[in-house]
């Protein structure tokens, strides 16, 4: 695996960063997979939860327990193993996404402003594979590389307050899924009949970080039928409403 | 389990909440719990529930709730002046209340959140293995939303008989956690470096006052403008409890119980573990200052805190 500085910040009195040098990329993502992956199968009384990033690592841990000194000689060790050990390859996951219409109402503008035919946004967004280096935003949000620079565009200028859970969009250069329904600026290009998150499922995310996912267009027909073979609640969502709220730059 | 209470009159913001759904960060998930995680503890001290058991968590102005069988209840945290039949009842200590009561509240008096255990503790469904209210994104708690008129809260069974509950009191000694409500100790980064050193000094030498868009995700202060170095542009990162981040315009956001997992502002520096209560306590307008502590002495008054709990009941 590659090389490069590591940092240790001071994340508070109960947390460690580790910083994997200063680049979006897969390689430096795969690093903190790596230690993030150690963590959770080496589990050490006092170390409570990791959160890995595109980055960096947080380390959150119990100092009544464990010491900032002791956590982070055991960081150490994993890291001098990084070269001989196996990295868990992440998960293909296929997700159906019915792109345009009411469903992906900007379509259109991504298509427009990118100079495409809207068949052609369709082809190059399903035909990318995109890299989940984190979950964030809300629960089961996956912040997605690896989209086609033909597609990169520029969020609404003003959030949409609702963004129905499902819909697919495009936010300058990622893409991702809005896992729940919520405010959102991004590009809404499609939606998927998946549930990203379901607090009732055995396994309540459908994506966690390392996966590799691939969208494959389905028409608005086999849209409904896996809506309601899948998730029957999924149809309900309502439809898109326009509104400005978050001062925070987010999806 | 039995029905503890009913709520007869709805409040600006009252919420089931335990000490957070911890795990789930990876995948986004809040914490979210108490906001005064100490407050809760010893309210749940007080009638004999393990430390993680669900109360509510009342916000300035608190509902009037119908009790549904004889109980044992306590009021911790802010003084929001509780009451029990119309007669002022007093924090900090176990009280036997009987079916039919009406539990009220009337002015803030200090404080921002008082929180109301019961012996047994309250029940809604866990999710994700927590039964707090996640009111950002919803998840857990009562549906999900703040508690309004005609909720009804259920209760599991207490760990001990009523009779061997009374009499518990915390200690004056314990309060004294609450102390210099308006300084709140941090340890800087960490990424505190994205930061020149005027502004850094500025963080640490004036004054913020909390401002009215603030909530359980996070409090937006008012006072200088702490600048970061210009294209200080940081990527996204997980962001610990008590955090304070800076976005480009200067205003500094003290990140608390329902805030997002991850971020892409700098964080100058984190609020430290054992002074979290006292930033549950503080309401719009409060003034604030943050001190720097090293890490040595934000473990050290950590520690302490816990003793203080372990001993907190009087006899």
């Amino acid at each position: 695996m590659s090389e490069g500085p590591i940092r240790y910040l001071l994340a508070g009195d109960r947390g460690l960063v580790v910083e994997f040098g200063d680049r979006i990329d897969p390689l430096t993502h795969r690093r903190v997979l790596f230690l993030f992956q150690q963590i959770t199968r080496n589990p050490i009384p006092g170390l409570q939860e990791a959160i890995p990033t595109y980055r960096s690592l947080l380390i959150l841990y119990d100092p009544l327990v464990l010491s900032l000194n002791d956590l982070r000689a055991r960081v150490d060790r994993w890291l001098e193993q990084e070269d001989q050990a196996e990295l868990q390859p992440g998960r293909r996951v296929q997700i159906p996404v019915c792109y345009g219409g009411e469903l992906g109402p900007d379509l259109e503008f991504v298509a427009n402003f990118n100079g495409l035919s809207p068949e052609e946004v369709i082809q190059l967004h399903s035909s990318a594979e995109y890299l989940v280096y984190m979950l964030g935003f809300t629960p089961g949000f996956p912040m997605m590389g690896g989209l086609p620079e033909k597609l990169h565009t520029p969020r609404l200028p003003d959030p949409r307050l609702k963004v129905p859970g499902g819909s697919v969009g495009i936010g300058g250069q990622q893409t991702g899924i809005y896992s729940v329904e919520g405010p959102g600026g991004w590009r809404i290009i499609g939606r998927t009949p998946l549930r990203l998150f379901d607090p009732a499922r055995p396994d309540p995310f459908l994506l966690q970080a390392g996966d590799l996912v691939q969208f494959q267009p389905v028409s608005r027909q086999e849209y409904e039928a896996l809506c309601e073979r899948v998730e029957p609640e999924a149809q309900q969502a309502p439809l898109l409403q326009e509104g400005a709220l978050a001062k925070e730059p987010q999806p | 389990m039995k029905l503890a209470f009913k709520v007869l009159k709805s409040s600006l913001l009252t919420s089931v909440q335990d000490l957070g759904r911890f795990g789930y960060q990876q995948f986004g998930v809040p914490v979210s719990g108490a906001m005064d995680s100490f407050a809760l503890r010893l309210g749940n001290l007080l009638v004999e529930n393990p430390p993680d058991a669900a109360g509510l968590e009342i916000t300035l102005a608190g509902p009037d709730l119908l009790v549904c069988t004889d109980l044992v209840l306590a009021f911790t945290g802010g003084d929001l002046q509780p009451q029990i039949d119309g007669e002022p009842a007093p924090l900090w200590q176990s009280l036997r209340v009987s079916v039919n009561s009406v539990v009220s509240f009337g002015h803030r008096v200090r404080g921002a959140r008082a929180y109301l255990t019961v012996a047994g503790g309250l029940r809604v469904p866990p999710v994700l293995g927590s039964m707090s209210t996640d009111l950002r994104t919803p998840l857990g708690g009562y549906e999900g939303r703040p508690l309004r008129k005609g909720d009804a809260l259920e209760m599991g069974s207490p760990a001990v008989a009523l009779s061997e509950l009374l009499g518990r009191k915390v200690r004056v000694e314990a309060l004294w956690e609450y102390a210099r409500p308006h300084e709140l100790r941090v340890v800087l980064g960490p990424q505190d470096d994205c930061f020149p050193p005027e502004s850094l000094q500025k963080f640490l030498t004036e004054s913020f006052t909390i401002a009215p868009q603030s909530n359980r995700q996070g409090y937006r202060l008012e006072g200088p403008e702490i600048l970061s170095h210009p294209g200080a542009e940081l990527i996204s990162d997980a962001i610990p409890l008590g955090a304070v981040q800076v976005p480009s315009g200067g205003k500094p956001i003290l990140l608390l119980a329902d805030r997002q997992s991850v971020g892409g502002y700098p964080k100058i520096a984190v609020v430290i573990s054992s002074d979290l209560h006292k930033a549950a306590q503080l309401a719009t307008g409060d003034e604030i200052r943050f001190l720097p502590v090293s890490l040595e002495e934000a473990h050290r008054l950590l520690r302490q805190q816990e003793e203080t709990l372990a001993h907190a009941l009087t006899s």
